[in-house]
Order: structure tokens, then C-alpha cells, then sequence
């Protein structure tokens, strides 16, 4: 073996620097905080449009009269209704849970997002990010700094405008949405428009109809936990959570996911990032069982109380 | 001039295959950008520069 590793010493020392080179790279490329500006220095940010509630606000009191009264699994206010269930299926033989949260909210001041540690490029605990910003309801978000393409308009604000490959789903302040290719995405526009904000994971679930996709613009179609908000009108939303690579639960496909979304009734529907990063926590506690205690993540997507 | 072709040597053949990783796991996962950022770029920018100076010193020898 010592003469094997002397004969072609000049080799392993090049093997050993090109590990030393890569493992470099990847600690600046994923690991350590990216050195953008802080929520401090946005780009831009979003005060020149004014919100549009009214279409909110209608759908908001129409359903208030049929809402349930506040227990474990719901949540109602005169700004925010939640309402958690979950789900067991079966899909060929393999069992599947998935959890809902059916959203309806007043005010956009009321569906926002969080970055962990409040600063852009870090990443904190699912729960702690959440318990900080006193979230009645909680998501994971897209894991921007994972992806490091496309663009993050987090609460009005534009922290990173990059066009990626991932479509790009964005949320405007008078409660409508948007789901648009990534290469096709101006974020100084969209902020102009009145983006609230704009998520790149994806991909989107479902077609112009509200019909499932069949093809993604995505390479992760198999089954593994999943994390997906979907969009019915303004003010009414649905976040989906779906446990997955563990005994009680295998987790969906897209495709499965884009036809509970089509289920639903949804008229949008997309994909977050899921793998270990799948969290959902309401009234401050984690919802669904995530895969292997689940992950750090960079940002949560979540539903506060107003004054 | 023996011991900057040397060093030459084990730039590029060190360079090559940080790409190579670079390339393998960008094919597999492209939305993490592996090749398109500033860091990769560079990476490839050094494998050329000191590629084409050993084919230089190779005809010069």
C-alpha cells in the first residue's frame, strides 16, 4: 500500500488539494451566510403602491359566518381564520399523511414571511423563527439560500433580484397571485407592482384550469416530504404539509401533490421546499412529524394576528 | 523552468477535477448553481490560463 501510495504521490497530493479545494468551496457556496445585504439595506422596497383590501376584506366576511369556533385545530379572529386538519391516504399500498391549513385573512399585513435571525443568508430553528414572530400558523418557506438563483421579496421588500431557473410564485398586496417562469421574472418590476412576496423553489402544481400538471420544471418528482401553499382568491389561501421517507408516511410526488391540489380546488398551487426542511406548526407547535427532526431552515412562511 | 511546468501540471490536473465534481453534481442538481457562480468561473479561468501555458512550455521543450 506504501508503495502504491509513493508511486503515485504526486497524484494523491493533487487529489487531496482538489478535496481541500472543493470542501472550501462548498463551505462559501452553502454553508456560511451569503454576504448580502441584511433586512436593514433592502434593494427596494415596497411603499409606493397602495393596498387593495376591499377584494380581501369581501372574502374574508363572507366566509367568517360559516368559520368554526377557535379549538386546538382552528383559529378564528376578525382578521384570521385557520383551520388545520389532517389526512391519512393510502396510495398503492404505501401510506401517505399530509396535513392542511386552510388560511383566510383580513389584511395582507396578516400573511407574511420571516428570515431566521431577521438577517438575510442566515438559518435558525423552524420553531424559534416562528415563536420570535409570534406566528399563529407556520410553514417553511423556499430555502433561498439553498437555491441560489432566483429572486427573495420578503414583506414588500427585495433582498435578492436574480433571475433563476425555478418558477417564481409571487404574492401581491391586494391577495392575489402570481406564478411565473424564472427566466421571465423582473423582481424591480413585480416590487413596482406591489409584490409582497415572491418565493423561487417551485415548481407550480397546477395548469391555467386549475387542472393537475403532468410535467414540472423540476428534477426532484419523486416521492419525499412536501411543502406547498395553494391559492384560491385573494385573502383565501391553503398550505399543505406532507410527512414523507419515514414508516407512517412515504411522502407524495408532484404529481400526487398537483392532483391534491387540483382536489382541493385550488386555481394555484406551489411547491417549497420539502425534504427534511417539511415543518408546519401551529399555536406555536410542530404539526407534522418531520423527516429525521427536520432541518435549520432560512425562512418560514407564516399568519400573525394584527392589531 | 522544470519546477514551474511541474507546479503547472498539478494546477491543472487539480482544477480538472474540481470541475469535474463541479460539473457531475451541477448535472444532478442544476438549481444550486454549482457552475454559474463567481467562484466556479473563476476556477475555470485558471484551468485555461494554465493549460494553455503547459502546451506552450511543452513545444517550447
Amino acid at each position: 500500500m506504501k508503495k502504491i501510495l509513493y508511486r503515485y504521490r504526486h497524484l494523491v497530493i493533487d487529489v487531496v488539494a482538489a478535496a481541500v479545494l472543493l470542501c472550501t468551496f462548498a463551505l462559501f457556496h452553502h454553508v456560511l451566510p451569503s454576504p448580502l445585504p441584511g433586512p436593514d439595506v433592502p434593494i427596494i422596497e415596497n411603499d409606493g403602491v397602495s393596498s387593495s383590501l376591499s377584494a380581501m376584506e369581501q372574502t374574508f366576511q363572507e366566509h367568517l359566518h360559516f368559520a368554526p369556533i377557535t379549538d386546538e385545530n382552528s383559529y378564528v379572529s376578525k382578521n384570521v381564520i385557520i383551520e388545520t386538519s389532517i389526512h391519512t391516504i393510502e396510495k398503492n399500498g404505501e401510506p401517505i399523511t399530509y396535513y392542511v391549513a386552510d388560511v383566510y385573512v383580513r389584511s395582507i399585513d396578516c400573511f407574511r414571511t420571516a428570515l431566521a435571525e431577521d438577517t438575510f443568508g442566515a438559518t435558525g430553528d423552524f420553531l424559534e423563527i416562528g415563536a420570535h414572530n409570534r406566528a399563529l400558523m407556520a410553514v417553511s418557506g423556499d430555502y433561498y439560500t439553498w437555491n441560489k438563483g432566483g429572486p427573495v421579496i420578503r414583506n414588500g421588500l427585495l433582498f435578492r433580484n436574480k433571475q433563476g431557473r425555478a418558477d417564481v410564485c409571487v404574492l401581491y398586496k391586494d391577495g392575489s397571485m402570481k406564478i411565473v417562469a424564472g427566466r421571465a421574472f423582473d423582481a424591480e418590476a413585480a416590487v413596482a407592482e406591489g409584490a409582497w412576496q415572491a418565493w423561487a423553489f417551485g415548481p407550480s402544481l397546477l395548469t391555467a384550469d386549475g387542472k393537475a400538471a403532468t410535467t414540472f420544471n423540476s428534477t426532484l418528482t419523486d416521492k419525499h416530504p412536501r411543502c406547498a401553499i395553494g391559492y384560491y382568491q385573494p385573502g383565501h389561501y391553503v398550505f399543505v404539509l406532507v410527512d414523507g421517507r419515514q414508516d407512517h408516511s412515504v411522502g407524495m410526488t408532484l404529481s400526487e401533490l398537483a392532483e391534491l391540489f387540483e382536489s382541493l380546488g385550488c386555481t394555484m398551487a406551489y411547491n417549497l421546499d420539502g425534504g427534511r426542511s417539511a415543518q408546519m406548526a401551529f399555536d406555536g407547535k410542530l404539526v407534522n412529524q418531520p423527516y429525521r427532526d427536520g432541518r435549520e431552515v432560512s425562512d418560514i412562511v407564516y399568519i400573525r394576528e394584527v392589531e | 523552468m522544470s519546477l514551474f511546468r511541474a507546479l503547472l501540471g498539478h494546477l491543472t490536473r487539480i482544477l480538472a477535477m474540481v470541475l469535474i465534481v463541479l460539473l457531475i453534481v451541477d448535472y444532478f442538481n442544476p438549481y444550486m448553481e454549482f457552475l454559474s457562480n463567481t467562484a466556479a468561473k473563476i476556477f475555470l479561468l485558471l484551468l485555461c490560463v494554465s493549460a494553455f501555458l503547459l502546451t506552450l512550455i511543452i513545444r517550447k521543450k
